[in-house]
């Protein structure tokens, strides 16, 4: 990423810091490469955030300016739409006691907005053709709803709970999964992690007993709330909605749009418990700058952000509650939707506001 | 042990880069689609399928209406790569059609309308009607010769009793020659077609072989791509044979060939560089999976067999491979003969000569199906002679093709044969004319064609209307006068004249006369004049190029009488003997004629050259015992 200097700043060499050693002077309208990260650092003028360059150099971010600029909050729109800052400020709750772990393709191991939030990680497949599998996400997805569920927010405002803990399961490469026993594999591990949520924005057409099983030991033995994605739809295909969604003890998920109307992308089943923003949700993927996505991966990843935050809220406050508890409190404190009357759009006041 | 499938297959793989067919639902040629999966939605870590709705955007091409990963796991091709669970962000699809370039036909050179109107117009009078009607006759009893020359008999049937008119007919009947003459290939195939034509002389699968060779040089001639060829002989082919396995190997060739088109400009099929891309077996497996797929919504017979075939054969991928890189290289080297005809400009013959030999070669991997033979190379080497004096538009050359494959593949004796030369040098030689001359001279190669003499001193008995051209020494006895002749330049006692003579008239010839101190043929002739215009004909050949000469009147050259003349072997000279009536004629010059008071006749010895105008009549060769 390329800052532009607005005023003259000094180079500070090692450090984000006034005492670092300095050589050398940068006039306005300079334009320096740095890694695209916000480093804190001294403060001044009420500004302690510092850019850095590939060889250990520090610039005050108060006199210079990102090239490419910053996300604003209006390009997200469903953070605005679903008032989530304002329970981050009413309820002092950004999901700092909630456990998410997400199956997915992994995370960008490059970006601190979405490092600083993984807990722990691990790879549930090997390559079929013998290739080497690393935890770094190829594909971009995700990434994406690891930073609308829990990104950090340094740099850009993507997470719903920017505080919560991420657990990231690595179920695909390129975004498909190849047999079922990988997605089982991972939801154990799930388990085993002592997790509040698993989400997973993928589906399938066919059913799976030892999937059904594996879910229905997470929610009814340890309590896990399974979130998954409805599916989308896809052309020329016959646009059925999927498993694990389709699977009683998973919250299935659909989209909405930003006139809170039920999405395009989204396949419409009865089975659709909750839906939730599904067009141009954007968060990070391959590179630290946040791309808009659709689909009902989104939603879910938002739903499990949201139901983060409930679950941390219920921790936070020292109260029990369940897997039910959570469901019900999103099915019956949510919006109706305007040209779907079957569905439901998720209210995160109303969830607070009854919690 | 090999099935009979595979081998089909195999054959059909080896010269893939001859052929093509197909029509195919998607637009771009399986390899494409092929190429786009496994680049962009298809996992080569996990070797599944990702990216579903651009792999649904690709694939909906080759399923009808809508489908499921169900419908993909049943593609035993596809089936390991159908993923239990897709992500589901809805990606925009990034496949994008392209419109593939098709090649553009040659340019065939014409001559005008108007030109041929143009050249008739300056040498009707040199033809004529009883050439005409000797044609149409000949084309009418020879049901061979009727094929080869379709439009020309035609046009000579139609106007049979108005030949007399032919004048009319002239510039129809010019075009049609030129018609036959470009059309000749298909009319050697309707010929080997021809049961009545051909009869015992050829096998049923020399002829089916012949037959597609003849298809595919077709499609050459006009500029086609051998893989257009074949997307053309393709749909022909079920009515060539009815061997399904002819029909299945040539179908198959074709739906690999147009699977593996290439989208850019220079090439047919696609490089060898690209078909580096079949070294990834799960590439091969998609685009052997997408053809599996393009079978499954046909109910073509051969659709189903090969269809069938990769079924069963589903784990022999990596041998299929093998053999469709190396046919892709040699389509490559076909590619480039094609190219070079296609790009434009002047073609050699030896350019169609190499493409026609590599289209050959391809359809030459029949082998396995056909039988090749003495009867099939002669045929392919004359075909393809055929074929490149056509495309060089050497008329007669092709002509004299035609000639032999008849020769070969029917019963044509051989006097019709000769007519057969005869009439066909007369249609090329009027086609390829560009002016009044050269047509003049082309209807001239018929009605006194140089060397005609021959003909005489050939056959056992012919008939013409003549002419001599020479010198005699003689004895002349005038009207009123008992002895000699005053006027006369020299004087002697008996043989009182000398002079040029050019008699015209009819002969009667007896040819094939061989005697023991005679190596070449000599003819005996009784040649009765009817004119005589020697002095005309020395005037001539003192100032050939005189616009005008003075006023000849035909009572002034009439000059009955009759000859018995030596035609002298393989030369064009005769010796005479005759008594005749004088013309009275006697000298030409540039002012004014010389006539001879009295009329007069003369006993004469002359060497002359003899001049055939008009064979009437020949009887054929004696025949040898």
């Amino acid at each position: 990423m390329r800052i532009i200097v607005k005023t003259p700043i000094d180079v500070r060499v090692g450090a984000p810091l006034l005492s670092a050693p300095t050589y050398q002077h940068i006039a306005v309208g300079s334009e320096i490469e740095v890694d695209g990260n916000l480093y804190d650092g001294d403060v001044i003028g009420e500004i302690c955030k510092w850019y850095k360059d590939a060889i250990g150099n520090y610039y005050w971010s108060g006199g210079a300016e990102a090239k490419v600029r910053l996300l604003l909050r209006t390009e997200n729109w469903w953070l605005d739409s679903l008032n989530i800052p304002s329970i981050w400020e009413k309820y002092q709750e950004k999901g700092n006691k909630a456990k998410i772990a997400i199956l997915d393709s992994g995370y960008n191991t490059r970006n601190t907005d979405i490092t600083n939030g993984v807990v722990e990680s691990k790879i549930f497949f090997e390559s079929v053709a013998g290739k080497t599998i690393t935890i770094d996400d190829t594909l971009g997805h995700g990434t994406h709803c690891a930073s609308i569920i829990g990104g950090r927010n340094l740099n850009n405002i993507t997470g719903c709970a920017p505080e919560s803990e991420l657990y990231i399961a690595k179920i695909c490469s390129q975004g498909s999964v190849r047999n079922y026993s990988i997605i089982i594999d991972a939801i154990k591990w799930a388990i085993d992690k002592k997790v509040d949520i698993i989400s997973i924005s993928y589906g399938g057409e066919n059913p799976n007993d030892g999937l059904k099983n594996i879910i229905d030991v997470a929610v009814n033995c340890y309590n896990i709330l399974v979130v998954a994605s409805i599916g989308d739809t896809v052309q020329y295909s016959s646009n059925k909605p999927c498993f694990p969604a389709l699977y009683q003890n998973c919250i299935a998920v659909g989209a909405t749009n930003q006139s809170k109307k039920i999405s395009n992308v989204t396949i419409l089943d009865k089975k659709t418990e909750i839906n939730a923003p599904g067009e141009s949700i954007y968060g990070y993927m391959l590179s630290k700058i946040p791309e808009p996505q659709s689909g009902t991966s989104q939603a879910a990843a938002i739903v499990s952000g949201v139901c983060a935050l409930a679950i941390s809220h219920f921790k936070n406050s020292g109260k029990a509650y369940t897997v039910q508890t959570i469901r019900d409190l999103i099915t019956k404190n949510a919006d109706s939707i305007i040209n779907n009357p079957t569905q439901k759009l998720i209210s995160p006041v109303k969830i607070f506001q009854n919690l | 042990m090999k099935t009979k499938f595979q081998c089909i297959l195999s054959t059909t793989l080896l010269f893939l880069s001859v052929n093509a067919f197909c029509q195919t639902k998607n637009s771009l040629p399986v390899y494409y689609d092929a190429k786009f999966i496994y680049e962009n939605c298809f996992d080569k870590t996990d070797r599944t399928f990702t990216n579903q709705s651009s792999l649904y955007d690709v694939l909906h091409n080759y399923y009808l209406g809508d489908f499921s990963d169900k419908d993909l796991s049943n593609n035993p091709f596809f089936e390991s790569f159908v993923p239990v669970s897709w992500n589901k962000t809805a990606n925009p699809s990034g496949y994008l059609k392209t419109t593939l370039k098709s090649f553009g036909s040659l340019d065939v050179t014409s001559l005008s309308d108007g030109l041929a109107r143009f050249l008739v117009e300056r040498t009707k009078q040199e033809l004529n009607i009883v050439f005409f009607e000797d044609f149409e006759k000949f084309l009418k009893t020879n049901e061979e010769v009727q094929i080869l020359f379709p439009k020309t008999s035609k046009i000579l049937s139609t106007a049979k009793d108005k030949l007399y008119n032919y004048q009319v007919y002239l510039p129809i009947l010019r075009e049609a020659f030129e018609q036959d003459l470009k059309e000749m290939l298909d009319s050697v195939y309707n010929l080997i077609n021809c049961n009545n034509c051909i009869g015992t002389k050829m096998q049923p699968s020399e002829r089916e072989y012949l037959s597609i060779a003849i298809l595919l040089f077709i499609d050459i001639k006009q500029g086609m791509h051998p893989g257009d060829v074949l997307n053309d002989i393709s749909k022909k082919i079920p009515t060539i044979t009815s061997d399904q396995d002819i029909i299945n190997s040539i179908f198959f060739t074709n739906l690999i060939s147009q699977s593996l088109k290439s989208d850019d400009n220079k090439n047919y099929w696609i490089s060898p560089k690209e078909a580096e891309m079949f070294k990834q077996p799960d590439f091969a497996k998609i685009y052997i999976g997408l053809l599996y797929q393009q079978l499954t919504t046909s109910e073509d017979k051969s659709a189903l067999a090969f269809q069938d075939f990769l079924n069963r054969n589903k784990e022999r991928i990596d041998e299929i491979v093998k053999k469709i890189n190396s046919v892709i290289t040699s389509a490559t080297e076909a590619d480039k003969a094609i190219s070079k005809i296609i790009d434009g400009g002047e073609n050699e013959v030896n350019d169609y000569l190499l493409a026609a030999q590599k289209s050959l070669d391809l359809v030459g991997s029949l082998s396995n199906f056909f039988h090749k033979n003495d009867n099939v190379e002669f045929g392919l080497q004359h075909l393809i002679n055929l074929l490149s004096d056509l495309q060089a538009k050497s008329y007669n050359s092709a002509i004299f093709e035609a000639y032999l494959l008849l020769q070969r593949f029917t019963n044509l004796s051989d006097e019709k044969l000769d007519e057969f030369i005869k009439y066909g040098t007369f249609i090329a030689t009027v086609s390829l004319s560009k002016d009044s001359k050269e047509v003049q001279s082309a209807i001239e190669a018929v009605a006194l064609p140089s060397g005609s003499y021959r003909v005489k001193r050939e056959s056992a008995f012919n008939v013409s209307l003549n002419a001599y051209c020479g010198a005699f020494v003689g004895y002349e006895k005038v009207k009123g006068v008992d002895k000699g002749n005053a006027q006369v330049n020299f004087k002697f006692k008996d043989w009182n004249s000398y002079g040029v003579t050019a008699p015209v008239g009819i002969g009667l010839n007896f040819g094939k006369l061989k005697r023991c101190c005679l190596k070449n043929s000599q003819s005996l002739s009784l040649f009765f004049s009817a004119i005589d215009i020697g002095a005309l004909a020395a005037y001539r050949f003192a100032n050939d190029s005189a616009s005008v000469v003075p006023k000849v009147e035909l009572k002034d050259i009439i000059s009955p009488g009759v000859f018995l003349t030596w035609g002298l072997g393989k030369t064009p000279f005769a010796l005479s003997l005759g008594y005749q009536m004088g013309p009275i004629l006697r000298k030409v010059s540039s002012s004014a004629n010389t006539f001879a008071d009295n009329k007069y006749t003369r006993f004469s010895v002359s060497l002359t050259v003899d001049i055939p105008i008009v064979n009437l009549y020949t009887k054929p060769k004696r025949k040898q015992k």
